[in-house]
């Protein structure tokens, strides 16, 4: 799937007749001039349309009647034990990326150790998560540096390289991290070291595959 | 004929006006799909879509031939009017504008190359759906999916059912879609 994020989005809401009238038109007028767009358009709805006819292979209803509770990652993460594991999840991501020739990729022994290795060795005390769903409002962080953030760059975003910036609330620049890569799952990270208070603008910054120069911007709040 | 010849739509439009036999039939051929599909949407009648589709094009080239659009980089609005307004027509029982002398256009266009994905999708969504489902790791992605695609509920409503993040949410469709393609290609392959 090489459709943007945006467009995933977008074309779900094409197929559930959940556009505006304008909204429509212009996304009928891309589907004329974007062939690839029109090929995704055609995949989900083959798909939606497939889903329809397995309908009784698919549970209806609520999920709370499902017997067993599935806490939210803002609730989950708030647990000591959970941050210290999403914490070694990511550090052993970061180090999977930058140091490939590390143990065997299917050792799960030599894996662990090297997270934990990796955890001590950079010393992240806070995860900062900075989502585009939240659109303007500020994402609110406690903790102290280093930080290592973990930014939003879109589900399917397969750009070669990202730019992350850091601006204070009087736009002065704090950090610039240039050459940055995404996951599978469309994160970027980044460690901070320096300590950060009050209010500041974090940018995501990158080319896609058009060439059209495209950003995502988050607004962060660290208490003093 | 190849498309390459005509870099941009508006190359195209102006090409047609100055008489180019080939870029008409070039013009027919980029179209062809992506109004098809349009209309389909649209009308819910691939043979009623299919009559509409033509006749579109074949408005587009006459005009095209007759006068300069003003803003030829808008080739596809001006398209996407012309098709919105025959399925309004269509809607409306009224009386269409009959075009003519198409058969001569349609005759010399080379015929719509048959849409390879749109067969593959056809004959294969079944099965590939149904293993898509098999694959899913839990009942909530079931129950998403289920919500989402049959039931067209909003997203936001289905997050807070389901206790998902927005973020969550989208990558669980993202991956279905991805596996859901994949599917039907790699039995291509086969």
């Amino acid at each position: 799937m090489t459709a943007h994020y945006n467009d995933q989005e977008l074309i779900d809401r094409y197929l559930n007749g959940k556009l505006t009238p304008s909204e429509r038109t212009a996304f009928e007028v891309r589907l004329l001039d974007e062939p690839q767009l029109l090929e995704q358009v055609q995949i989900v709805d083959a798909m939606k349309s497939a889903l329809t006819g397995e309908r009784e292979n698919l549970p209806a209803g609520n999920a709370s009647g499902s017997g067993f509770r599935l806490v939210p990652f803002g609730v989950w993460i708030q647990q000591p034990l959970s941050l210290a594991a999403c914490l070694m999840m990511v550090v052993f991501g970061l180090q999977l990326s930058h140091s490939r020739s590390v143990g065997p990729a299917d050792d799960k022994n030599a894996d662990a150790k090297m997270a934990a290795s990796a955890v001590q060795s950079l010393g992240v005390s806070t995860l900062v998560q900075l989502e585009a769903s939240r659109g303007t409002e500020s994402t609110r962080a406690i903790g102290n540096a280093p930080y290592l953030f973990k930014v939003d760059a879109g589900i399917g975003n397969d750009a070669r390289s990202f730019v992350f910036t850091l601006h204070d609330a009087a736009s002065n620049s704090v950090l610039t991290q240039p050459d940055l890569k995404a996951d599978n799952d469309g994160w970027v990270w980044v460690v901070v070291n320096g300590q950060l208070s009050g209010d500041y603008r974090a940018t995501l910054s990158w080319v896609d595959a058009g060439g059209a120069a495209k950003q995502r911007d988050f607004a962060l709040t660290l208490p003093h | 004929m190849s498309l390459r010849l005509y870099e941009t739509t508006a190359h195209l439009a102006t090409a047609i006006y100055q008489g180019d036999k080939d870029a008409e039939a070039a013009l027919f051929e980029r179209f062809y799909k992506p109004v098809l599909y349009v209309l389909e949407r649209k009308t819910g009648d691939p043979e009623q879509a299919q009559d509409l589709c033509q006749e579109s094009l074949c408005i587009m080239i006459e005009r095209l031939r007759t006068q300069p659009l003003a803003e030829p980089d808008k080739l596809s609005s001006f398209l996407h009017q012309i098709a919105h307004n025959l399925h309004i027509a269509e809607v409306r029982k009224s009386e269409r504008r009959q075009t003519h002398a198409n058969l001569e256009l349609l005759e010399r266009c080379a015929a719509p190359g048959q849409n390879q994905l749109r067969q593959l999708l056809l004959q294969r969504s079944k099965d590939a759906v149904h293993k898509l489902i098999a694959a899913l790791p839990n009942e909530r992605d079931r129950k998403l999916l289920y919500g989402y695609y049959i039931e067209e509920r909003d997203k936001d409503e289905l997050c807070a059912e389901l206790e998902l993040s927005q973020r969550h949410f989208d990558k669980v469709l993202f991956r279905a879609k991805q596996r859901f393609k994949e599917l039907v290609l790699e039995d291509d392959k086969r």
